[in-house]
C-alpha cells in the first residue's frame, strides 16, 4: 500500500511513517501541513492518505478541507482523517463518501487493527473510531433498541465502525455464521434497509443512530 | 421695559458734587438747629433728605437719564435746602436778626406742599421714568398733584395755619383778602387724591404688567403700603419713641424702595419681604396681646404680680412662638406667594413619597423644574430653583450617593468579568498544552515504542511483552490525560455548547435530555454554560436520587437560560461548600442571576440566566 502523511506534529508523522514501513507499507511523501496536499497526492497516486484534522495556519478544518478536495477529485483515493478528539461536526459530512475514515489519534498504537483499518479504508471500506460510535450508540435511547441484546448492540457498534461480517467475526471471536444472523436480526428490529454493499451497511447503520434519514 | 445703558455704576462728577453738596448743607442745618429743636427731629429729617439724595444719585449712576432720579434729588435737595437750612436759618437768626429768616422759616415750613407734588409725579414715572402708555386712573393724577400742591401752597402760605409752626410765631404773608383756606382745603384735596389716585394706578398697573415691571412695582406698592400703615400714628410722634422710630424708618421707605426697584434689587424675594415682614408683625401683635392677656388672667390665679404668673406667661408664650409661626407662614405664603408655596408644597410632595418608597431620589430634578415652572416668570423661576434644590438636598446627595454606587458596582463587576475571562483564557492556555501538547507527545512516544517492539520482534518475546505493557501504559496516560483535560476545558466545546451537552449526557450513568440550540455564543459563555450543567448534572447524581435529569438552554433576548432539572427528592439549597455555590459564583461573576426551584418531593430545577452578549 502506498501511503502519503500529512501530519504537523513532527514527532508524530515520524512516529506514523515508521509504523506503516514496519508494517510493510511504503510512505511515498510526508507533509506539515495541507497546502498543495491535492496537487501532490495527484502527482503521486498513492492507495491512501492519513490528514490531521487540525493543520497550520488556523489549526481548525484544514486536514477537513483536504480531505472533501481530494474525495470530491479523486473519488476512489482512501482517505482517512485523524483527530484529537471527538469531533462529529467534521465528520459528519465525509462519511457519505465510501473509503473514507475516521479515527481518534491515540488509536494508531493499536497496531494491528489500525492497519486492519488502514487496509480497509484504502479498499473503499468505511472506518469510524469505536469510541465515536460509542457516542452514537450510548446515545440512543430510543424504541427498538431495549430490544436489542448486549451482543446485538456490540454487533451494531462494530458495523457502525465499518467492519466487514468476517472482521466482526474475528473480533467478537464468533463464527461468520452467527455474525450474520445477529445483524439480520438487528435489521428487522430496527428497521434498517439491508444493503450487501458494505458502505451503504454503514451509512444506513450511522443514519440509524442518528437518527436521521440514510443518504 | 427700556433697558438702561450699562450695568456699572458711573459715578460721575456731577453726582459726586451733588451729593457733596447735600451733606455740606444738611450739615450746616444740624449744626444751625442744634439743640432749637428736639435733637431726634434734625437728625431724621437729615436722614430722610439725604436718603433722598443718594437714592436718587445712584439711580442716576446707573440710569443716566432716569427722571426718577431727578425727582428724588429735587426732593432730597428741597428737604435739605429749604426746609432744613432755612429752618436752620431761622431758628438761629430769628434771635439775632439774621437777614430773610422770616422767609425762610415760611419756606421751611410750607415746602411740604411741593414734596408733596413730587412724591405724586414720583409714583406716576414710577418704575421706568416714563410716563404709562395705558390706563385711565393715571391721567389725573399729575394735574391733581401739580395744580393741587400749587394751590395748596399759595393758601398754606398766606393763611394762618402755619402760625404755630414759625419761629416768630406769625405769618408774616399772611393775607386777608386771599380765601386761604379755601385754597387751603381744595389744594390739600387735591393733593391727596392726586397722590392717592397715583397709589391707585401704580397698584392697577403692577396687577397688569408681567415680569420685571410687575416685581418693581411691587416694591413700591409695598413701601406705600407701609408708609400708610405707619402714617395714623403721626399724631403720637412726640409721645413714643416707638413712633418717631417708626416714623424715621418710613420716611426712608419711600426713596430706598424706589432705589430698589430700579435697580431691580432682590425683585423676586419682595413676595418674600411682604410675606415675613407682615409675619413678624402679626406674631408680635399676637404674641404680645397672648402675653398680655396671660399675665393678667394667670395674675389672677396666682395673685397680681407674682412671679410664677409672669413665669409662666412667659413659657407659653415661648412655647406658642414656632407653631404659630409656621401656621401664619404656611398661611401667609399661600396668600402673598402663590408660586412659591406650591412649588415648596410640591418639592415637599416629592420627598414624601421618597420617604414612603413611592419614588426615587434620581426624579429630583424633574421634580425641581416643575416646581419652579409655577412661579409666573422666568427669573423668578431662576430665583427659586436653589432654594428648591437646598429644600431637597437629601434627596440630591442620595442620587449622588447611587450614582456613586452604580460606578462602583460597574466597576465590580467589569473586574469580576476580567477575571473570569482571564480564568478562561488560562483554562484553554492549559487545555491546549495539555491536551495537544502532553498527547501528542504521548501518542509519539507510544508510536516509537511500537517500533522498537517491531525491531525486536514482536510482542512474543519478554523484551515484547514489557513494551506491550508499556504502550498500554502510555494509552491509558493518555485517556487520563484527556479526561483531566475536559475537566479542564472539554474539547468537543470547540464544536460547539450543544454538542457539548450532548457529549455530557452521554456520560452521564442517567438518562438525561437535552434540548439547547445549535448556535454559537461567546467562548466564555458556552464554557460557563457547560460547567453549570456539569455541576448540576453531578450535584443532581450525588444528591437527589433521581431517575430523570434535563438540560434546557434557550435564549430569550440577548440571556441565555440554562435550566437543569431532576425529579429528585427535592429540597437542594445553596450551602457553603456545596456544589451548588460554585454554580452560584460562577453565574454571578458573568453577572447573572441564580435561582433554585426546589421544593421536597417535587424534584429540583437549576435555573441561571446570564447574558449571552461579550
Amino acid at each position: 500500500m502506498r501511503v502519503v502523511i500529512a501530519e504537523d506534529q513532527v514527532l508524530l508523522r515520524e512516529g506514523l511513517a515508521r509504523l506503516f514501513d514496519d508494517c510493510g507499507h511504503e510512505v511515498v511523501a510526508t507533509r506539515g501541513d495541507a497546502d498543495g496536499l491535492v496537487a501532490m497526492v495527484a502527482d503521486l497516486s498513492p492507495d491512501l492518505v492519513v490528514l490531521d484534522v487540525r493543520m497550520p495556519p488556523t489549526f481548525s478544518d484544514e486536514g477537513v478541507r483536504a480531505a472533501a478536495d481530494l474525495k470530491a477529485s479523486m473519488p476512489n483515493l482512501g482517505v482517512l482523517v485523524l483527530s484529537q478528539h471527538i469531533e462529529t461536526v467534521h465528520s459528519v459530512g465525509l462519511i457519505e463518501h465510501p473509503g473514507f475514515g475516521y479515527l481518534l489519534k491515540d488509536r494508531v498504537l493499536e497496531v494491528g487493527e489500525f492497519m486492519a483499518t488502514c487496509e480497509r479504508v484504502a479498499a473503499g471500506g468505511s472506518a469510524l473510531d469505536p469510541k465515536v460510535v460509542a457516542n452514537l450508540v450510548g446515545g440512543r435511547r430510543g424504541a427498538g433498541f431495549a430490544t436489542l441484546s448486549e451482543r446485538e448492540v456490540e454487533v451494531l457498534g462494530l458495523m457502525a465502525q465499518g467492519l466487514t461480517n468476517t472482521a466482526i467475526a474475528h473480533r467478537l471471536v464468533i463464527s461468520d455464521r452467527t455474525v450474520e444472523s445477529h445483524v439480520r436480526r438487528l435489521f428487522v428490529k430496527l428497521d434498517i434497509p439491508e444493503s450487501a454493499n458494505e458502505h451503504r451497511r454503514v451509512l444506513a447503520v450511522l443514519a440509524h443512530l442518528r437518527g436521521t434519514a440514510p443518504g | 421695559m427700556r433697558h438702561h445703558s450699562g450695568m456699572g455704576l458711573h459715578l460721575r462728577p456731577a453726582h459726586w458734587v451733588v451729593l457733596l453738596a447735600a451733606v455740606l448743607v444738611e450739615g450746616a442745618a444740624i449744626a444751625l438747629s442744634w439743640g432749637r429743636e428736639p435733637r431726634w427731629d434734625s437728625v431724621v429729617y437729615a436722614v430722610y433728605a439725604l436718603a433722598n439724595v443718594s437714592a436718587g444719585v445712584l439711580v442716576l449712576a446707573r440710569h443716566p437719564r432716569h427722571r426718577i432720579g431727578w425727582l428724588l434729588i429735587a426732593t432730597g435737595l428741597l428737604q435739605a435746602v429749604v426746609t432744613d437750612l432755612g429752618q436752620g436759618w431761622a431758628l438761629s437768626g430769628t434771635a439775632r436778626g439774621w437777614p430773610g429768616s422770616a422767609a425762610a422759616d415760611l419756606a421751611a415750613n410750607s415746602a411740604w406742599a411741593i414734596g408733596g407734588g413730587l412724591m405724586t409725579a414720583t409714583f406716576v414715572l414710577f418704575p421706568d421714568g416714563r410716563l404709562p402708555r395705558s390706563g385711565r386712573v393715571w391721567p389725573w393724577v399729575l394735574p391733581l398733584g401739580g395744580i393741587g400742591s400749587v394751590v395748596l401752597l399759595a393758601g398754606w402760605a398766606t393763611g394762618d395755619q402755619v402760625d404755630p409752626l414759625l419761629v416768630g410765631g406769625r405769618n408774616p404773608l399772611r393775607s386777608d383778602t386771599v380765601p386761604s383756606q379755601l385754597l387751603y382745603w381744595v389744594g390739600f384735596l387735591a393733593l391727596t387724591t392726586g397722590m392717592l389716585l397715583g397709589a391707585v394706578a401704580m397698584v392697577l398697573r403692577m396687577r397688569r404688567a408681567k415680569g420685571v415691571e410687575r416685581q418693581q412695582l411691587k416694591w413700591m406698592v409695598f413701601a406705600v403700603a407701609v408708609v400708610l400703615v405707619v402714617l395714623p400714628s403721626a399724631p403720637f410722634y412726640g409721645s413714643f419713641v416707638f413712633v418717631r422710630i417708626a416714623d424715621a424708618l418710613v420716611l426712608t421707605a419711600l426713596p430706598l424702595a424706589a432705589l430698589a426697584a430700579i435697580w431691580r434689587y432682590r425683585l423676586y424675594d419682595i413676595e418674600l419681604i411682604v410675606s415675613r415682614t407682615v409675619l413678624y408683625l402679626a406674631l408680635t401683635v399676637v404674641l404680645g396681646g397672648l402675653f398680655a392677656a396671660l399675665v393678667v388672667g394667670l395674675g389672677l390665679v396666682f395673685g397680681g404680680g407674682s412671679t410664677i404668673a409672669t413665669a409662666l406667661s412667659t413659657l407659653l408664650v415661648t412655647l406658642a412662638f414656632r407653631p404659630l409661626r409656621r401656621w401664619l407662614q404656611r398661611h401667609l405664603d399661600r396668600r402673598f406667594d402663590r408660586g412659591r408655596y406650591t412649588a415648596m408644597a410640591d418639592v415637599a410632595g416629592f420627598l414624601a413619597d421618597l420617604r414612603e418608597g413611592r419614588s426615587e431620589p434620581e426624579r429630583v430634578y424633574d421634580v425641581i423644574s416643575a416646581a419652579s415652572g409655577r412661579m409666573r416668570s422666568p427669573e423668578a423661576r431662576a430665583a427659586m430653583v436653589p432654594v428648591l434644590e437646598q429644600e431637597a438636598s437629601l434627596a440630591i446627595e442620595m442620587v449622588r450617593l447611587r450614582a456613586e454606587l452604580r460606578h462602583q458596582l460597574e466597576e465590580v463587576r467589569d473586574s469580576r468579568l476580567r477575571i473570569v475571562e482571564a480564568a478562561e483564557a488560562e483554562r484553554r492556555r492549559i487545555e491546549r498544552d495539555l491536551h495537544d501538547g502532553a498527547q501528542q507527545r504521548m501518542v509519539s512516544i507510544g508510536l516509537a515504542l511500537r517500533h522498537v517492539q517491531h525491531e525486536l520482534g514482536g510482542s512474543a518475546t519478554g523484551v515484547g511483552q514489557t513494551l506491550e505493557a508499556a504502550v498500554r501504559e502510555v494509552t491509558d496516560t493518555i485517556d487520563e490525560l484527556r479526561d483531566i483535560a475536559r475537566g479542564i476545558r472539554p474539547g468537543v466545546l470547540d464544536d460547539g455548547l450543544a454538542p457539548a451537552l450532548r457529549d455530557l449526557a452521554h456520560r452521564a450513568q442517567l438518562p438525561v435530555a437535552i434540548e439547547a440550540p445549535e448556535l454559537r455564543y461567546p467562548k466564555d459563555v458556552e464554557t460557563a454554560v457547560y460547567f453549570i450543567a456539569c455541576e448540576g448534572v453531578t450535584n443532581a447524581l450525588k444528591h437527589s436520587g433521581a431517575t430523570h435529569l434535563g438540560i434546557e438552554v434557550r435564549q430569550l433576548g440577548p440571556r441565555l437560560v440554562v435550566r437543569v432539572s431532576d425529579d429528585g427528592v427535592g429540597g437542594a439549597q445553596v450551602r457553603d461548600g456545596g456544589g451548588l455555590v460554585g454554580v452560584s459564583d460562577r453565574v454571578a461573576a458573568h453577572g447573572g442571576r441564580f435561582r433554585i426551584e426546589s421544593s421536597p418531593g417535587h424534584g429540583t430545577t437549576l435555573v441561571a440566566e446570564l447574558s449571552c452578549g461579550s
